[in-house]
C-alpha cells in the first residue's frame, strides 16, 4: 500500500512541474461557465421565467457546481498518457516490476485530482459569493457528505471509462477517436450541454440507466438536493454497479490487451 | 544450478505485409498477406551465475526479442527458459525482485523530477528498507560519479548521465540477473568507457549474472570473456571470446616498413594487399602461409621492421555476419519461390 502512496506523492509533485499549464486551464474552465451563463441569460430574459422546473438561479447553480465537479472528478490527460505509455512500450517497466498498472494509474489520476479542486476552489469560491443570491448549496453536513461520496464515485467511474477507452492503445495506434466519441456522448448525455431532465420524460428515464449520467448528472442532483431519498438509493446503486462495470472491464481488457502485447500464442 | 537455462527458445512473429501505394491500403482493409518472421529460432544457452555473457548480432539478429523473453515481456512460440528456477513469462513477484532489464533506448525515470524521486519510487515498490537502500545507493553513486546530478531533473541531465541514472534505478533494489540491451548507444566514447567500467566493477564485486548486448565491440571486448553470436535467429557461436579469431579469421596480418616503395603489384605475390603508404605495406596472409611469407619478405624486401597480427575481433565479426546474411537472403529467397504467402481476413 506505501508505494501507492508515495506514486501519489511523485503525482502531486510531477503536476507542480506544470504549475503555468494547470493554472491557465483551470482558468480556462470557466469560459464554458460564463458561456452558459450568457447563453441561459438570454432564455430567463426576464426574472420568474422558469423552464422545465429550472429558472435562472438553478441553471447558475447547477452550472458552476458542474465546473466544480469536472475539476474534482474528470481526468485530464489520463487516457492519451496511459496510450502513449503502452504504444510507446513504457509500460514494459510495469511489467518487470512487483506493481500494478492500474493502481498505479489511479493514484496518478487522484494527486492530479487533489491539485485541480485544490486549484479551482478559490475562483469557485469567488464566483460563487458573487453569485449569492442565486446559488444553492447543501446546506447540511449529510448532504455535503452525500454530495462527496456522489462526487468520489463519480471521480472512480470516469477514471474507469478512460482506462478502458485507453487500452484500446494494445489494437489501435491512435485512440483519439473513440477518446472523442466517448466524450461526445458524456457531454450530451452526462449534463454538461443543459440539465438532463429538461429532456422529455421516456428519454431521461431511458438515460438514467447509462453510465454517463452517473459521471455528472447524478452527483449534482444529489449536490443540489434535487433528489429525493428513493431516487439517491437507487441513484448509489447504480452509480456502483458502473464502476465495478469498468473496473472489472478495465481487468479484462488489460488482459486480454497484454495477451496481444507479449504475443501469447503469437 | 545455472543461473540462466535456455531450450529451444523460439519467436515467431507474424507481420503484415502492405501491398504498396493507397489501393494497396485499401484492399489491406479486408484482406491482409502475413509472413511469420522468426526473431529467435531454437535458442539454446546456459549462463553460470556471476558470468558476465556478450549477446552479438547486427539489428533485427534477434537479441532483443531474447531479451524480452528472458525478463517476461514476451511469450515464446515455443521452447522453454528459467532464470533463477523461474519462468519469466509467468511474470511472479519473487521473479520480478530479482532482476533488471535496462534498455538503452527506453527512459524508465519520472523525466520532470530529479533522478532521486525516481530511486525513492523504487524503493517503494520493491519494498527496500531505508538503511539497505541508502547504502546501496552511496554505493552506485560513487562508482558512477553522480552525487552532485541527484537533484538534477533528469530532462537536464546529458544522454550519459541518464544512462548512469538508469543503471542505478535498475540496480537498487540488488538484481541477482541483470539485462542490459545496448547500455551505451549514443554515448560519447568516455561516457562508453566510465559505463563500461562501472558494468565490470559491479559484476565483479557482486557477481551478478549480467547478458549484455552491444553494437560496439569495444564494449564487448572490454567486459566479455564469453560471446554468444546470434545472426537471424540462429545461434551460430557460442565460446570465448578469443576462439572466434581462431576459428573464423583464416588469415593473419602482416605489417611492414620497407626502406624503399614497393609497388602494389610486386606484393601481391605474397598475399592481398590492404594498404601501401609510402613503404608502409600491410598484407592479408593465410594462416597457414604466414611464416613462409614472412621468410620470403625479408629475403627479398628491404624491410626494417616488421609486425605479425590477429584480423581485429571487429572485422571477423563483420566478415561473419556479411557472408551469413548473403547466405540467409540466398536461403530466403529460395523459401519465397518455394511457398506463396499465406492469406488471412481481418
Amino acid at each position: 500500500m506505501r508505494k501507492y502512496l508515495h506514486v501519489l506523492n511523485i503525482g502531486l509533485q510531477n503536476t507542480f512541474v506544470y504549475r503555468w499549464n494547470f493554472l491557465l486551464r483551470c482558468l480556462f474552465s470557466f469560459v464554458p461557465f460564463l458561456g452558459a451563463i450568457y447563453l441561459w441569460g438570454a432564455v430567463f430574459n426576464d426574472p420568474g421565467k422558469k423552464l422545465a422546473g429550472y429558472d435562472m438561479a438553478s441553471t447558475i447553480s447547477y452550472f458552476l457546481a458542474l465546473i466544480f465537479l469536472d475539476s474534482v472528478a474528470s481526468p485530464t490527460e489520463d487516457d492519451f498518457q496511459i496510450a502513449g505509455e503502452i504504444r510507446d512500450g513504457l509500460i514494459n517497466q510495469f511489467l518487470l516490476k512487483p506493481v500494478n498498472y492500474f493502481t498505479y494509474r489511479f493514484c496518478l489520476f487522484w494527486s492530479s485530482r487533489m491539485i485541480y479542486t485544490a486549484v479551482t476552489l478559490i475562483p469557485i469560491v469567488c464566483v460563487a459569493y458573487l453569485s449569492r443570491k442565486y446559488a444553492v448549496f447543501p446546506l447540511t453536513l449529510d448532504q455535503w457528505a452525500l454530495a462527496g461520496t456522489a462526487a468520489f464515485l463519480s471521480a472512480c467511474l470516469q477514471f474507469g471509462m478512460a482506462y478502458c477507452t485507453a487500452l484500446l492503445a494494445f489494437w489501435l495506434l491512435d485512440i483519439s477517436a473513440p477518446t472523442f466519441i466517448v466524450f461526445s456522448i458524456e457531454f450530451a448525455l452526462g449534463g454538461h450541454l443543459f440539465p438532463l431532465d429538461m429532456m422529455p420524460a421516456p428519454l431521461y428515464q431511458a438515460i438514467r440507466f447509462l453510465p454517463f449520467y452517473y459521471e455528472y448528472f447524478f452527483p449534482l442532483q444529489v449536490f443540489l438536493a434535487k433528489a429525493s431519498p428513493q431516487e439517491m438509493l437507487q441513484g448509489f446503486v447504480v452509480q456502483i454497479f458502473w464502476v465495478i462495470f469498468f473496473f472489472v472491464l478495465g481487468q479484462a481488457i488489460w488482459r486480454a490487451g497484454l495477451r496481444k502485447y507479449t504475443a501469447v500464442g503469437g | 544450478m545455472p543461473a540462466i537455462e535456455v531450450h529451444g527458445l523460439t519467436k515467431a512473429f507474424r507481420t503484415y505485409k502492405k501491398i504498396p501505394g493507397f489501393l494497396g491500403a485499401i484492399r489491406g482493409l479486408w484482406s491482409r498477406a502475413y509472413t511469420a518472421t522468426l526473431a529467435a529460432n531454437d535458442v539454446c544457452f546456459s549462463i553460470h551465475e556471476g558470468e558476465l555473457v556478450g549477446f552479438l548480432g547486427p539489428n533485427g539478429a534477434g537479441k532483443t526479442t531474447v531479451l524480452k523473453m528472458l525478463s517476461g515481456l514476451l511469450y515464446p512460440t515455443r521452447g522453454t527458459a528459467t532464470v533463477l528456477g523461474h519462468i519469466p513469462w509467468e511474470r511472479e513477484n519473487a521473479y520480478r525482485r530479482q532482476f533488471a532489464l535496462v534498455m538503452g533506448q527506453k527512459n524508465q525515470l519520472w523525466w520532470d523530477l530529479p533522478a532521486h524521486e525516481s530511486f525513492e519510487l523504487n524503493r517503494e515498490i520493491y519494498g527496500i528498507e531505508r538503511k539497505t537502500f541508502q547504502k546501496k545507493l552511496d554505493e552506485l553513486v560513487d562508482l558512477l560519479e553522480m552525487r552532485e546530478k541527484l537533484n538534477v531533473m533528469v530532462r537536464e541531465l546529458s544522454l550519459g548521465e541518464r544512462m548512469k541514472m538508469e543503471l542505478i534505478a535498475a540496480l537498487l533494489h540488488s538484481p541477482r540477473v541483470l539485462f542490459l540491451d545496448e547500455p551505451t548507444i549514443g554515448l560519447d566514447v568516455i561516457s562508453q568507457q566510465k559505463v563500461r567500467q562501472f558494468i565490470r566493477e559491479y559484476n565483479e564485486r557482486h557477481r551478478v549474472t549480467i547478458l549484455l548486448t552491444s553494437h560496439y565491440m569495444a564494449d564487448i571486448e572490454a567486459l566479455c570473456d564469453r560471446v554468444i553470436i546470434i545472426h537471424q535467429g540462429n545461434i551460430f557461436f557460442d565460446g570465448r571470446l578469443s576462439e572466434i579469431v581462431n576459428r573464423f579469421a583464416d588469415s593473419k596480418l602482416i605489417h611492414f616498413q620497407c626502406s624503399d616503395e614497393p609497388s602494389t603489384s610486386a606484393m601481391e605475390r605474397f598475399g592481398s594487399v590492404l594498404e601501401n603508404i609510402s613503404g608502409h605495406v600491410r598484407l592479408k596472409v593465410q594462416r597457414a602461409n604466414v611464416l613462409k611469407v614472412c621468410k620470403q619478405l625479408l629475403e627479398e624486401v628491404p624491410i626494417t621492421d616488421l609486425n605479425i597480427e590477429e584480423i581485429p575481433i571487429d572485422d571477423v565479426i563483420r566478415e561473419i555476419f556479411s557472408q551469413q546474411s548473403a547466405l540467409g537472403s540466398r536461403k530466403l529467397a529460395e523459401q519465397r519461390a518455394q511457398s506463396a504467402p499465406r492469406k488471412a481476413g481481418g
